[in-house]
Formats: structure tokens, sequence, C-alpha cells
């Protein structure tokens, strides 16, 4: 048993506590479980009835780590997107109120606004710490095991990797967001190799370009272009390989459409092997238009930085600028040799469900029926056979994505955790808060974001 | 938004009630009907267009076309006054700025309220809906004909699963051994719980709606009847019964 000395959790800020019975877990401390608790306590839970399960009492940890190594600076994500339990009032309306600028709200109506990642944080904190959120993160260690108890009533007990005890709950959501960072095919191979150390990285690692560096980004996704504006804005040449011909020009991570109801309603009411092969087609890397990169990248293509390629490397090894590669073309023809300062491969997560081991020994101890590396889930985001309506078994992010499209947005994953939310609700007989008290709760999560903003620096805005 | 038709009607009604609180309190003050009628000439005109423009023409509703229908709307709803010619009462002036008023009334319920007052509604398509998944499992459409494994689909229990490991900071797919050891609490654990938790995964037949789930079937009737309510009451006060 970990004791109170330990230095980990002492360094994370979580209490050690004997294993709680809570009525909703949440394995994963990530946004998912920031939107669940904040819907657990907006709908009328107490915050003693919510259990976060992880390691971290900051929910935006991954994220803001995630984000300062890719160079962020804003949200794909537009004003809805945040972190207050309702909907309303907005992010644009929150930031030209704190502002007094009415920029924001003349942006978000053109669809023209995403949410800076300084500001968004901003609003994930005074939401985290005002509704508490840090005290309910308990156990301090990482769930490996999830075992299913038949009650009465049914619940769930969660177990450390180590098989030690750390709570039990009524209905449980796994939100353990992606799986670990995806090095595919030769990027892999030449990786392990140790004379290329440190020079293949992903985007979502730390980095630094050096000025009259030559780099080559793989892939067309808005991680590779935000790699493409940080190796010119740095002095470096940028070659930008496409390993796709056709990206779409999509502004968000599937059709905007299937972010309504009407949508996800259409989307569900297909067979789960429709629902994969769809998701096979719109989850393509998709790269949205930004003026201002535009403009930045135009610019270093016409100093000579800026390049893009249509194919894929054939060869990695060491070479005398640090990296020798061979690229071949997508319409086969040679590409020649490329020396380079280094690699940067925006080819994002590994998407396999048995990548996640605590999803992994679920799968193998309970006989999950699994489909092309995805859990078949239920069209609730329940796992099959554990899921029971008086004791839900959930998932959420990108590994719900099968029932939700956009599950591994922040739009989705708040979908998904006000759903689960209120399937407990209805389980638990919960007596919900009233009009007047949401409305207070939003108002007052709102008008602290609003103070908390002005003391933060305007991010610009790109598109 | 994408809003359905339902979406629409369900927003219409609903950011309606206090500009017809407005209409109601000038009409008892002055004693004048008509701004009673004139809202309901406005809940009328924006249900039929609704109905049968907006829900074909207008699939994705960007915020700022919100403004350029209420103009387009305006315009309508003031040569339909005069076209009846029941509410000479009301000045040109009056009616300007009542329907504005009543618009930014609307706008303010529908941006404010309607988010809190329905946690989903603005990721139902501008429904009000239950918080509820769109098709229950329970109504799921399952494949006909039962699926052959196929020589490239991972076995699951027991064998060759993929796992990946760190490497370095990077993560590698690899072939997993079968069994991983368990730790001896949690092998207890399942001696003692597995039996029971494998029950089989039940799929009842009920019928699969056609619509969602989630939809709330008392908005929807009251909506039709604060429709019917108020045609029926347009009618009579303007004779047209």
């Amino acid at each position: 048993m970990t004791t109170a000395a330990d230095p980990v959790l002492a360094g994370a800020g979580i209490e050690q506590r004997e294993p709680q019975d809570v009525v909703i877990g949440v394995v994963g401390d990530g946004f998912s479980a920031l939107h669940t608790y904040s819907a657990a306590v907006y709908l009328g839970f107490r915050p003693d009835q919510v259990g976060i399960f992880g390691t971290q009492t900051n929910p935006v940890h991954a994220y803001q780590q995630y984000a300062w190594n890719l160079g962020q600076t804003i949200l794909r994500s537009e004003s809805e997107s945040h972190f207050l339990p309702a909907d309303w009032p907005t992010f644009s309306q929150i930031d030209a109120v704190a502002r007094f600028d009415p920029t924001p709200l003349m942006r978000s109506t053109m669809r023209r606004f995403n949410p800076g990642v300084p500001e968004i944080l901003t609003l994930a904190d005074v939401v985290t710490k005002t509704l508490g959120y840090p005290r309910r993160v308990l156990g301090g260690r990482r769930v490996g095991w999830v075992i299913r108890e038949p009650g009465p009533p049914r619940h769930f007990s969660l177990y450390d990797e180590e098989g030690e005890l750390l709570g039990r709950c009524k209905h449980l959501m796994i939100a353990i967001g992606h799986g670990p960072l995806a090095f595919p095919g030769i990027y892999g191979t030449a990786r392990a190799d140790p004379a290329l150390a440190g020079r293949i990285v992903q985007s979502y690692e730390p980095k630094r370009y050096v000025a009259g560096g030559h780099y080559l980004v793989v892939g067309s996704g808005i991680a590779s272009l935000n790699e493409w504006v940080n190796a010119v804005e740095a002095g470096a040449t940028c070659v930008a390989l496409r390993r796709n011909p056709m990206p779409d020009e999509q502004d968000l991570n599937v059709p905007r459409c299937l972010f309504d109801g009407s949508g996800i309603d259409a989307f569900d009411a297909l067979t789960f092997e429709e629902r994969l092969d769809f998701l096979s087609e719109v989850l393509r890397g998709t790269s949205p238009t930004r003026h201002q990169w535009t403009k930045r990248l135009k610019a270093a293509a016409r100093e000579g930085r800026f390049t893009e390629e249509i194919g894929d490397l054939t060869e990695i090894g060491p070479g005398p600028a640090g990296v020798r590669a061979r690229l071949r073309r997508h319409d086969g023809s040679d590409g020649g040799e490329l020396h380079l300062t280094g690699i940067v491969c925006g080819t994002g997560f590994v998407k396999s469900v048995f990548a996640l081991p605590v999803l992994r020994r679920l799968i193998e101890i309970y006989g999950v029926p699994v489909e092309h590396d995805r859990i078949r889930l239920k069209t609730n985001c329940g796992v099959p056979p554990l899921d029971e309506p008086d004791s839900r078994l959930c998932l959420n992010g990108l590994t719900a994505n099968s029932v939700v499209p956009n599950g591994d947005t922040i739009a989705g994953t708040k979908y998904v955790s006000r759903r689960f939310v209120a399937d407990a609700a209805r389980a638990e007989r919960l007596r919900r808060r009233w009009f007047p008290g949401r409305m207070a709760m939003q108002l007052h999560l709102a008008g602290k974001t609003v103070r908390a903003l002005r003391r933060v620096p305007k991010t610009q805005q790109l598109a | 938004m994408c809003p359905t038709l339902m979406g629409r009607i369900h927003t219409r009604v609903a950011v309606i009630t206090l500009p017809a609180l407005l209409a109601l309190i000038l009409t008892l003050v002055t004693g004048d009907g008509d701004w009673l009628l004139l809202i309901g000439l406005y809940l009328l005109l924006g249900v039929f267009l609704d109905i049968v423009l907006y829900s074909w023409v207008l699939r994705y509703q960007p915020p700022w076309m919100t403004f350029v229908l209420a103009v387009a709307e305006f315009v309508l709803l003031y040569v339909l006054v005069q076209t009846l010619g029941d509410l000479n009462q009301l000045t040109t002036v009056g009616i300007v700025v009542f329907y504005w008023v009543s618009w930014v009334l609307a706008v303010w319920t529908k941006v404010a309220i309607l988010p809190i007052l329905s946690l989903t509604y603005l990721e139902s398509a501008g429904e009000f809906r239950h918080p509820e998944w769109s098709v229950p499992p329970s109504q799921e459409s399952l494949p006909i004909v039962a699926k052959v494994a196929s020589a490239h689909a991972p076995a699951v229990a027991g064998a060759g699963a993929v796992e990946t490991r760190a490497h370095d900071g990077h993560a590698e797919a690899a072939e997993r051994t079968p069994g991983e050891p368990l730790p001896p609490r949690i092998a207890d654990e399942l001696d003692a719980t597995l039996g029971s938790a494998r029950s089989p995964f039940r799929t009842a037949a009920a019928r699969r709606s056609r619509v969602s789930a989630a939809r709330s079937v008392g908005m929807t009737a009251w909506c039709y009847l604060v429709i019917v309510g108020t045609a029926a009451g347009v009618s009579v006060y303007t004779g047209l019964a």
C-alpha cells in the first residue's frame, strides 16, 4: 500500500484515504473526468458521490503538455466547446465580457472564433477549483484492473496495477484518452536506431527547431500544420510530407452536422460495421484553413523554406546533416535523397484498444466483443456484457467514437458525459437541481472566469 | 447548429414565450388586442417558414444567419399585417419597435435560457430532449447475417492480442504473450465474481423507433397545442374562421 509519504502522491497533491465507495466513478483524469464531474454536480449529485480515479488533480494536465509540445496557441474547437457544465455562456461571450471587446462575438457569429489555449485552460482551472474537483481525485494511482461485482447492488471494484483496491463505484466511466504516440512503419524502426536518437520525434513530443535546419513533417492534420508553421517561424526549412493526396479541408474533426443530435441520430442508426466504414472515411487527416498560418507559409515558400511533397519515405538512416532519407512520391517516382536535421511525425496516436492495458484486461477477462481493434460498444457507449442500466460501464473519448463520431473532442466528451450522468441520475432516482440553482451555478462560474481572464494576455486568432 | 424541423418548431415555440408575455402586458395596458394578434402572426409565419423553407434550404445554419432571417421575417410580417388590414390601430413605428424588442427577447431566450433549461439543447439540433442516447441498446440495428471471423481479426481471449510496449518513449506493436499473470487479489476476486458476471449480452426485440428516443414527446405536444391554439385565435380575431 502506498503511504502518505509517497513522494509521487505528495507531488500530485492527492490526499491518501481509505478506498471509497462512490456512486459515479471515472477511470482517467482528463477532459472527460472534468465533464463528468461538473455534469454530475450540475445535475444534483453531491461531490462526494463522485470519484475520479487517476493520478492528476489537474484535468487539463495531459492536454496542456501536448499543446505546449505542439506549439498550439488556439483550439480547433469553437465557442461552445468549453468546460462549464451547461452551454451558455459560450466562450466567446465570456471572452468579450472579460476584455470589454466585442470582437470574439463577431468572429463567433462568422464561425471564425477559436478559444485560445491559455484562455480555455483558465476556464478549466476555474471550473476545476470552484467545483472542488481536486478533492475528488482518489487513490493517486493508475487503475489497472476493473472487476465487476455482482452485489447486490451491482458495482465495480477498481484496483491498481499491483492489485491494491483503490475504490468501488456503482456506475463507471472509463475515459483514459488516446493510446501511445504512433510511429507507423519505417518511422518506428528508424526511431529505435540509436544513431538517430532524438532526430525522429512526434509532434506531441517536446522539440526545438534550429534556424537553418532542414526538417520533414509527416502528416496533413492540424498537428502537422502547427509544425510547418513552427519550423518556418524558427527560421528552418520545412518539407511537408503528405501521405494522403486528398486531405479534407474541414475545420472540425468530423463534418459539422455530425456534432448535432440530428447527425448523431443518423450515425447511430447505422450498424456497427457501417459506422466503422463511415469513420474510416471521415477521420482522415484533415487540414483546416488558418489565414495567419497560410500567410506565413506562403512567405516561407517564396523564400524557398517551405515545400510540399506527396508520398512517403522508403529509407531512413543516419546522414551528414543528421538524417538521410529517400522519398518515393505518390505517383511512384523517386523523390531523391533528402538530407534532414530531423523528422517530425504528425501521425497521431495508436488507436487500438489493446494498447490500453485496463481495457485489454477487461476484454480478456470478460470476453468484451472487439472488431477492428475497437470495442463493439452498445449505442449508449456501454461495454457489453458488463454494462447494465442499474450499474453502467461506459467508455468516453476516442474509444467511444464508434457511437459518438466526435468522441475525442471537447464537444464529444461532453455529449457522452452528460448522458452517462443522466443515466446514473435515473438509476439512482436523483433529485435534480432546479433551474434557478443551475442558472446560479453557471453565472457564478462564468463570473469567476471573466475575472480570471482579465489577467490572461489575449491570444491572437488565426482563422 | 444544424437544426432539425422539430428542433426549429421546439425553438420557435419556446422563444415566443417572453414576446407573448410582452404582448399580453401591452394588450392589458392599452386595451388593444392587436399586440397579441401581431405576436400570433409572427409565430405562425415563423412556423410556416420553418416547415416549408428553412428546414429544406438551411441544413446548417451559421449564427450570422439568424439576423438575416430576422430582417426577412420582419418584411414578410409587415406585408402580412398590411394585407390583413386589421392592425390599423398599430402605428408603423409601434410595429417596428415591438418586432425588434420581441426579437431581442426571443434571441436571448434561445441563447441564454434554453441551454440552462435543457442541458442538451445546443447539441440536440435545437430540440428539447431528455439527456438520453439517440438509440437505446434495445433498439440497436443488428446485422442479419452472422459475421465470420476473418483471418486478420485479432483474437481476443487468450492468445495473440496486440499490446504496445514502451520503447524509449515510443510505442511499438508487439505480440502479447497469452496469460498475463494476475495479481493474487485480482485472481481471488475473479474466482469469486466471474461466474455471475458472465451473463449473455441481451438484445431485446423492441421495435426500432424512427426518431431519436431522447425526443421530448411532451414538448412536441405542447408545441402543436400552442400552434393550433394560436392559429385558431388569429382566425377568430381576424374574422377568418
